[in-house]
């Protein structure tokens, strides 16, 4: 094939805008309701153009959206920071400690991860029901840093196996200790494992929705559970879905475009030695 | 600088595992460069992390200087080392690679920064100073390593292939640096290879060692003129010698070489040596460069068919058949180039002289002692 013919090109260029906008369409029907009026919403024929109005946004804001939001938010921010706190220690020491019956333990901990969640949701509920940590931000935080650990701890070992060992050796020759080689040798070398890594966790407790539902009950809502409320007896409020849709979007798309580098780079260096 | 000396030194990593170094006593002299040579998995590389203290011993002692270390963590050894794969920090400058080891130990802005820079100066790195390391080729990074080991004057550097990794024009040219550098400080050094031309080049002693077992400790003349065992002699050597059973022969004074369908005399002494030893069976050893290769029959000489030949420029190795039942073969080399070819018949003669005598039961060489 002549890769250089204007046809050719042509084509080319043709098939990846079709591949690029079938992806795309839906999120652009989403954005496009956003800001349409009620009245246009599902006008036949489509009207693709209209006066935008932020009659939506309104209504969303008046519905207490914007604590489910900051739940969402601090939810998955804090729910990562401790998994990387407490997990990044833990997938160093599987990766390099020699401990009896390591495999096994590390087999036992990705279980957690292997049972579809609807299994785990149960005993959490009754756990959390007497220990009086349901319905609260504490219970729902540690029960999406427990999910996501095991994960965090899969993946992170991979990448603390790949650093050769003797950048450590070489700096407990001159006479440094375990954690201070741990914090300042191995840390500053698994930045971008430990970004791409915890961006996946950020995603999955952000998209959470059974945990959410079980465990938070009414007093901590995140988006995902909250969006039922725009169910209405007068009917769904389609328009305000695709505000709230678009808004749960966001934080993902940010989070990836900005930390891109990081994850490109991250995701292929565990992928080919995994 | 110190001597270094194991005291019967064993290392077994897990419990029901073979031991990976057993029963090693060695001394590298102060101001030596020690080479711990062997094939992979031999127990060199455990020997040196046991010096470093990055490895904990099983049994025995490591004395540097007369002083017991093996209780003492590795930052207070006083010892760098040097590793295959350069280790240098990639997020900092040649600079302060070099300088690490001093920050880390606390050293006076002044004195770092003489050190630092008489460290680049002697490897000619001081136009480089501020550079990141992590595009410069294999050579200069595993340069900056060196100077990173010897920046803080250690009483030991442990050099654990350091040459691996590189090209054949860089082996070489770093290879005469790093032997410059240990001669010219005067540092007591151990180097860990795998390549017998590298421990040759730059040591001052060679010790060979297999499955954990020292084999032999020799400057690398004395391992080549006269190697402790069939290993030794098979190990050291390029082409490796040629190995071939013999046995005492109901002639006196001569010994039955079966491959060559011949009975060669041994000369008064080694006659006397093997009846003293009651030796019956046999290995005789042979040097390639050593064989003697001719056009023309003469007294005593093999019929041989050239099965391969190997051009080297300043020499030939030749893969001679040896003309009987069972096509045996020897290795030859002849300085070149000759004008042999694949398939020439020619005669081949074994100096008796320049024979080596092991004994085919224990493998050791019955003239050791000599």
């Amino acid at each position: 094939m002549n890769n250089s013919t204007p046809l050719g090109t042509f084509f080319r260029t043709a098939i990846a805008v079709i591949c690029a906008l079938t992806i795309l369409f839906p999120v652009i029907w989403m954005v496009s309701m956003m800001f349409k009026p009620a009245d246009v919403m599902f006008a036949r024929p489509t009207q693709f153009f209209f006066s935008p109005t932020l009659a939506n946004f309104d209504y969303v804001i008046a519905q207490g959206f914007l604590s489910n939001l900051v739940t969402s938010l601090l939810l998955g921010v804090i729910s990562t920071a401790m998994v990387v706190v407490i997990g990044t220690p833990a997938a160093y020491a599987f990766a390099r400690f020699e401990m009896k019956k390591k495999d096994d333990l590390f087999l036992f901990i990705l279980a957690s991860r292997m049972a579809p969640p609807v299994c785990l949701v149960i005993p959490f509920y009754l756990i959390y029901a007497k220990i009086g940590l349901l319905d609260t931000f504490v219970g729902l935080s540690l029960a999406y840093m427990t999910f996501n650990l095991s994960f965090y701890v899969w993946v992170l070992r991979s990448f603390c196996r790949d650093l050769p060992v003797e950048l450590e050796e070489a700096a407990i020759l001159e006479g440094w200790s375990k954690p201070q080689v741990f914090w300042r040798v191995v840390f500053p070398l698994l930045r971008n494992g430990i970004v791409a890594t915890s961006v996946l966790c950020f995603i999955f407790a952000w998209n959470e929705f059974l945990f959410a539902f079980m465990l938070g009950g009414s007093s901590v809502q995140t988006l995902p559970v909250a969006i039922p409320k725009l169910i209405t007896a007068q009917g769904v409020r389609w328009g305000e879905v695709a505000v709230v849709g678009v808004v749960s979007l966001a934080p993902v798309l940010a989070v990836v475009v900005l930390l891109q580098r990081h994850i490109v780079r991250g995701l292929t260096m565990g992928a080919v030695k995994g | 600088m110190a001597t270094v000396e194991f005291q019967s030194v064993s290392k077994r990593y897990q419990p029901g595992t073979p031991m990976a170094v057993i029963d090693l006593n060695l001394v590298c002299q102060e101001g030596e460069m020690l080479a711990l040579l062997g094939p992979s998995g031999c127990g060199k590389s455990s020997t040196l992390k046991m010096a470093a203290g990055l490895e904990e011993l099983t049994e025995g002692e490591i004395l540097f200087g007369g002083v017991p270390v093996s209780r003492l963590p590795a930052g207070q050894r006083n010892i760098a080392m040097v590793f295959e794969d350069y280790c240098l920090y990639p997020n900092l400058t040649i600079a302060e690679n070099i300088d690490f080891p001093l920050s880390v130990r606390g050293y006076s802005k002044a004195v770092r920064k003489e050190r630092v820079d008489e460290v680049l100066a002697m490897l000619g790195l001081t136009d480089m100073a501020d550079r990141k390391v992590h595009d410069l080729s294999g050579g200069a990074q595993q340069r900056i390593a060196i100077g990173r080991a010897v920046v803080r004057d250690p009483a030991l550097i442990l050099f654990d292939e350091p040459l691996s990794h590189l090209d054949g024009e860089q082996k070489i040219h770093l290879r005469a640096e790093i032997s410059r550098l240990q001669k010219s400080r005067g540092v007591t050094s151990i180097l860990v290879t795998h390549d017998q031309t590298e421990a040759t080049a730059m040591a001052d002693r060679i010790a060979i060692m297999r499955g954990g077992v020292l084999q032999q400790v020799a400057p690398p003349s004395r391992l080549y003129e006269r190697p402790a065992n069939i290993f030794v002699a098979n190990f050291i050597g390029e082409p490796p010698m040629n190995l071939f059973p013999a046995s005492v022969s109901a002639v006196v004074g001569h010994i039955d070489v079966p491959i060559l369908a011949a009975t060669i005399a041994v000369g008064d002494e080694r006659r006397r040596m093997l009846e003293a030893r009651q030796t019956r069976d046999l290995v005789v050893g042979l040097r390639p460069e050593h064989l003697i290769v001719e056009t023309v029959s003469a007294d005593r000489s093999v019929n041989a068919i050239i099965r391969y030949r190997e051009p080297r420029g300043d020499a030939d190795s030749l893969v001679l058949e040896i003309l009987n039942r069972s096509g045996d073969t020897l290795v030859a080399e002849l300085p070149g180039p000759t004008l042999f070819r694949a398939g020439d018949g020619v005669h081949l003669r074994i100096p008796a002289e320049r024979m080596h005598l092991f004994d085919a039961d224990t493998e050791f060489n019955l003239e050791l002692d000599k």
